[in-house]
C-alpha cells in the first residue's frame, strides 16, 4: 500500500484518472489507444509508476465515456453505448448534471466492487497456475486468442483471422531456437520482430486517426453549458443501490471473462437493471436506474478484466490486451511471480485502482462543467495530435525513427482492417501470444515425443489440458450460442444510432 | 457483383500462397509453426470465399442495384472521405520525413496548423491554440517530466 500512496503515484493516479476522462470522453478516442499511447512513456519509468498511470487511463477512460452519451448521444467509448439510451434522454429533460454524477458515483462503485474482488480472488488464482505446463501454457494461449477471436467484432470468421495474422506477425524475425531470420525480407530493423507496442499504436491510434481524418473536421458537438445539479439525493441514492452494486459485479464477472469487454457488460448490466427494476417501464425514457445499470456494469469490468490478465497472462478485453504489453516492458511476467517477488509492485498497482477511482469520483462531481468542454473539440484537432503523439510514443522504445515508419505501416493496416470490419484485438493478442504459443508447442512436441505419444493423447490426459480444450471448443461455438442477445444488441445500436467499434 | 468481403478472402488467399512460397526455404523447425498459421490463413479465407459467394448467389439482383448506392457512381479515389485519407498518409509521410531532417518539435511546429488547416478547421485562434498548446504539452510532460527522447535534426 505504501508504494500507491508514495507522493509521484498518487500524483500520477491523479493527472492519469484525469487523462483517462479526457480520452475517454472524446468520441474517436478510445482506452485501448490512450493506453497503447502512453505505454513507451512508462518504459522509463519506475514498474510501479507505470502502471499506476496505466491503471488510472484505464479506469478514467471509461468512466469518461459517459460524458459524451449523455450529453450528445455519442459514446465516448463503446464501453457507454447503453448509457445512451437513458442519459441522452435525462440531457432531453434538463437533468444532464443529474445523469453526469449518476454515471460518476455508479462508476465508482462498480469499480470499487471489482478491485476488491481482484484483491481476494488474484492471488490464489496466480498459486493456480504453478500448475501449469508447457502443455497447459500451449493449451491457454490458444484459448486466450480463440475466445477473443469470437467475441470481438461481429464475425467469429474475421476475430479468427484477425488473431491468425497476429501469430503470424508474431513468428517474423529470428526464430528463438534455431536463430533462423523469418519474414524479415533483408531488413535489419525486421530481426528482432516487430515490436508489439509499436503494432498497437499503429493499429490503435493511427488507425483511428485515419478515421477522423473521414469526418468533417470542422464541426463540434454542441455542448449545453447549463448542465444544472450534479449530485444525486438521497432519495435517487437509495433508488439506485442495489442496481449499483448488482451491476458491478456483473460487470466483474464479465470482464473476467477473456474478449467480454466492457460494451457487451454495459449492455448485460442494463438489461438485468431494467429487469429486475421496480419501474422497467421508465427504462428508456431518461431514467437514473438506466444509467447507473450501464455505468457501474462498464466499469466493473476495469478490476474484473485484470483478474485473468495478472494471473494467468490472458487480457479480458482489448485494453488489457494492451495492458500486457505494458507489464511485459517492464519485465513483469503475469503469474505467481507477480504476487510474490513483484507483490510490491502488483499490490501497489491494485491500491492505485482505488486511488484512480476516488479521483475521478472528485474530478467527475466537481469538473464536471469544464470536462464538458473537451466532448467539443473537432476532429480536424484530434487527428494530427494523435498522430503526433503517436510519433512520440514509438520513438521512445528504441530511439529509432524505423520504428516511427513500422508504426505508420501498421497503422495503415489497422485501417484497412477495420474497413473490412477485422477486430483488431484479437491481431494484437495474437503478436504478444504467438512466441508463448510458439515456444511451449516445441516443447510440448519434445515432451510428447520423449514419451512416444502424440501432442494431443498428451493433452487428453492432463486434466487442466483437458478443461482448456473444452473452453477452446466452447469458445469456438460461443458466437452461435450467443447469436440471439447478439442481435438483440444490434437492434438496441441501431435505436441509439451508434456502431460497434473496437474499444 | 464483387462484395468487400470477396475481395477480402481472394486476396487473403493469394496473401497465404506468397507467404507459403515465401517460407519454402526455411528449415523444418522454423517453418512448421508459421506454415501452420499460413494454412489456417487460408482455409480461413476459403471459407470466407464460399460464404460470400453463397451470399452474393443468394442476394436478389434488384437488391444489389438498389443496394449499391451513390458510394459506387462517384469513383472511390473522388470521394471527399478517400482524398482527406490519402491526404492524411502523405503529410505523415513528410512529416515524419521533415523529423529525421528538421528534428521533432520544429516539425511539429508546421506539420500540425497545416494539417488542422487541411481537415477543415478554420478558425485560427483554434489552430494557434491547438499547435502551441499540443507542443508546449509534450515539451513539459515528456521532455522535461518524463525525459523521453526525441528525434534530432538540424533546428529543434
Amino acid at each position: 500500500m505504501h508504494v500507491a500512496f508514495q507522493w509521484q503515484n498518487l500524483l500520477i493516479a491523479f493527472f492519469g484518472a484525469a487523462g483517462g476522462i479526457v480520452i475517454g470522453g472524446l468520441p474517436g478516442l478510445s482506452a485501448t489507444m490512450g493506453v497503447a499511447l502512453l505505454i513507451p512513456v512508462t518504459f522509463g519509468m519506475h514498474p510501479a509508476s507505470g502502471l499506476i498511470l496505466l491503471g488510472s487511463v484505464y479506469c478514467g477512460a471509461i468512466y469518461g465515456g459517459s460524458i459524451a452519451a449523455i450529453l450528445v448521444r455519442t459514446p465516448g467509448t463503446p464501453a457507454a453505448a447503453a448509457t445512451v439510451f437513458d442519459g441522452y434522454e435525462m440531457t432531453k429533460k434538463g437533468q444532464a448534471g443529474v445523469a453526469l454524477g449518476a454515471a460518476v458515483l455508479s462508476s465508482f462503485v462498480g469499480g470499487f466492487i471489482s478491485t476488491t474482488i481482484l484483491i481476494f480472488v488474484a492471488k490464489p488464482l496466480a498459486m493456480f497456475s504453478l500448475r501449469f505446463g508447457s502443455s497447459e501454457f500451449m493449451w491457454l494461449g490458444i484459448f486466450g486468442l480463440t475466445i477473443i477471436s469470437s467475441l470481438a467484432g461481429k464475425s467469429m470468421l474475421k476475430g479468427l483471422l484477425s488473431g491468425a495474422f497476429g501469430l503470424l506477425i508474431s513468428t517474423m524475425g529470428m526464430h528463438p531456437l534455431t536463430g533462423f531470420m523469418r519474414f524479415t525480407f533483408g531488413r535489419m530493423e525486421l530481426y528482432d520482430g516487430i515490436p508489439v507496442i509499436i503494432a498497437m499504436i499503429g493499429m490503435f491510434s493511427i488507425s483511428q486517426v485515419m478515421f477522423l481524418c473521414e469526418k468533417e473536421g470542422s464541426v463540434s458537438a454542441e455542448i449545453t453549458d447549463d448542465i444544472g445539479r450534479v449530485f444525486p439525493t438521497w432519495k435517487e441514492l437509495n433508488l439506485v443501490k442495489w442496481c449499483m452494486v448488482r451491476s458491478g459485479f456483473i460487470g466483474t464477472v464479465i470482464g473476467a471473462i477473456p474478449g467480454a469487454g466492457a460494451d457487451i457488460a454495459s449492455f448485460v448490466g442494463y438489461n438485468e437493471g431494467k429487469r429486475w427494476s421496480k419501474h422497467p417501464e421508465k427504462f428508456g425514457t431518461g431514467y437514473i436506474e438506466g444509467v447507473v445499470a450501464s455505468e457501474a456494469a462498464n466499469n466493473g469490468v476495469t478490476g474484473g478484466s485484470l483478474i485473468p490478465l495478472l494471473t494467468l497472462g490472458i487480457p479480458g478485453n482489448a485494453v488489457t490486451a494492451v495492458l500486457l504489453g505494458g507489464l511485459l516492458i517492464q519485465g513483469l511476467v503475469p503469474g505467481p511471480e507477480l504476487f510474490t517477488k513483484h507483490g510490491d509492485i502488483t499490490y501497489g498497482f491494485i491500491m492505485s485502482l482505488y486511488l484512480a477511482k476516488t479521483f475521478y469520483l472528485v474530478l467527475g462531481f466537481f469538473g464536471a462543467r469544464y470536462f464538458v468542454r473537451v466532448v467539443s473539440t473537432p476532429s480536424g484537432v484530434l487527428a494530427p495530435v494523435i498522430c503526433t503523439l503517436a510519433v512520440v510514443g514509438s520513438f521512445s522504445i528504441n530511439n529509432s525513427m524505423s520504428d516511427i515508419w513500422l508504426m505508420l505501416l501498421m497503422g495503415f493496416l489497422g485501417y484497412g482492417m477495420r474497413k473490412f470490419e477485422i477486430p483488431l484485438a484479437p491481431i494484437c493478442l495474437g503478436i504478444i501470444l504467438g512466441p508463448m504459443v510458439e515456444s511451449n508447442l516445441a516443447r510440448t512436441i519434445t515432451v510428447a515425443a520423449a514419451k512416444d505419444t502424440s501432442v494431443l493423447m498428451m493433452s487428453l490426459t492432463r486434466p487442466i489440458c483437458l478443461i482448456l480444450i473444452g473452453m477452446v471448443v466452447l469458445s469456438l461455438m460461443a458466437p452461435y450460442l450467443s447469436e440471439r442477445s447478439a442481435k438483440k444488441r444490434a437492434a438496441m445500436l441501431d435505436t441509439a444510432g451508434v456502431t460497434d467499434e473496437v474499444e | 457483383m464483387l462484395t468487400k468481403d470477396l475481395y477480402l478472402a481472394l486476396g487473403i488467399i493469394l496473401f497465404s500462397i506468397v507467404s507459403y512460397i515465401g517460407s519454402l526455404p526455411y528449415p523444418h523447425q522454423s517453418a512448421y509453426f508459421p506454415r501452420f498459421i499460413i494454412f489456417l490463413i487460408g482455409f480461413i479465407g476459403c471459407v470466407l470465399l464460399i460464404k460470400e459467394i453463397q451470399k452474393i448467389k443468394k442476394t436478389d439482383s434488384t437488391k444489389i442495384k438498389a443496394g449499391a448506392g451513390s458510394g459506387d457512381d462517384i469513383p472511390i479515389f473522388k470521394q471527399p472521405a478517400f482524398i482527406k485519407v490519402a491526404t492524411m498518409i502523405v503529410a505523415s509521410a513528410l512529416y515524419l520525413l521533415a523529423i529525421d531532417l528538421f528534428g521533432f518539435f520544429s516539425s511539429a511546429l508546421v506539420y500540425l496548423p497545416i494539417m488542422i488547416w487541411v481537415l477543415g478547421v478554420r478558425k485560427i485562434r483554434t489552430i494557434i491554440t491547438a499547435t502551441l498548446g499540443v507542443v508546449f504539452f509534450i515539451f513539459l510532460i515528456f521532455s522535461i517530466f518524463l525525459k523521453v527522447p526525441f528525434p534530432e535534426g538540424i533546428l529543434f
